[in-house]
């Protein structure tokens, strides 16, 4: 049985409320920046705050404005262009808890390793986590369950 | 009003799931015609693409890495069986699922509909100066393009 590894750089989009909005995924080799730009691709629009790496170039900040995506990255302190205290502050408020999403997300739907036998089924099972993630959420709040858990749910299983 | 049950059963969670997917599906506007959820051509699934989907999302909610060792359990499961009395090949389900892909990802988005997630509050309230053009005009020149182009070695 031959068996291939491939690395993939996935990006996730969350709402404020914990839900993902949408996902895309990358070469693994790419820069983080490859992501936001993958968007222009896609139906997605919407406003997106994200650390440094997501600064896009001006010719694709602009392509992104005219599509309906802006973003609000972080800066370098080395940089010309410095946020304003008011984007200062969304930053601080929701970075944190992104990446703590982004955590439990992997914790919780083994989102490290999808295992699968074509980039069909790939992008299959991806969804389909996202899918679950999602209606998880939703069921919590309609079971009123603790919003983040899933583990009544493996319980019962 | 509702209560809070300590335990769920495997029956009631795959009868709430399916429930759960039927109200997105209603959201997104997704209508079941002949057990088929994206038209295609062909004869009348012998298993429903909703009882497809129901199972997808119950392989990655119960954390089961690979679809073999999701399957295994599912065909050894009697309540499953009770529920699902029409199954699908390993192989085939997981084409099944692959073929509904872009309706899990508009089901994805309708949840967020369903639960408000809609509209993020910082959207359009909060006016974000570094999205303005005049940041990126013509008078900001790029730092690189300063740079002697000696790196490029001749053809």
């Amino acid at each position: 049985m031959k068996r291939w590894f491939h690395g993939v750089r996935e990006h996730l989009v969350f709402t404020p409320g914990g839900r993902i909005a949408f996902v895309l995924q990358v070469p693994g080799n790419r820069h983080d920046v490859q992501g936001l730009y993958g968007l222009l691709k896609t139906t997605f629009c919407g406003h997106l705050l994200g650390d440094n790496a997501y600064w896009p170039k001006a010719a694709k900040r602009e392509a992104l404005a005219r599509k309906g995506t802006t973003v609000t990255a972080a800066t370098r302190s080395n940089w010309k262009v410095h946020n304003t205290a008011e984007e200062k502050a969304l930053l601080k408020q929701w970075r944190g808890k992104v990446e703590r999403r982004i955590g439990l997300f992997d914790q919780q739907f083994h989102a490290g390793r999808t295992l699968c036998r074509s980039r069909r089924h790939y992008e299959a099972r991806r969804w389909a986590k996202v899918l679950s993630h999602n209606l998880s959420r939703h069921l919590n709040r309609k079971l009123r369950r603790p919003r983040e858990s899933v583990a009544h749910f493996r319980l019962a299983a | 009003m509702s209560t809070i049950r300590e335990t769920l059963d495997l029956e009631e969670l795959v009868i709430t799931i399916y429930s759960a997917l039927d109200d997105a599906l209603a959201e997104a506007g997704v209508v079941t015609r002949d057990g088929k959820l994206i038209p295609r051509p062909g004869p009348v699934p012998e298993v429903d693409d909703r009882e497809v989907l129901c199972l997808a999302v119950l392989e990655e909610l119960l954390g089961f890495e690979s679809d073999h060792a999701f399957y295994q359990w599912f065909e050894s499961n009697a309540v499953l069986q009770k529920l699902f009395p029409r199954r699908l090949t390993r192989p085939n389900w997981a084409d099944r699922r692959a073929l509904l892909t872009p309706l899990l990802q508009g089901l994805s988005q309708a949840f967020c509909a369903l639960d408000g997630e809609e509209a993020p509050p910082f959207s359009s309230s909060t006016r974000i100066r570094s999205m303005s053009a005049d940041r990126s005009g013509p008078a900001r020149r790029n730092a690189s393009e300063d740079w002697p182009n000696s790196a490029i070695a001749p053809r």
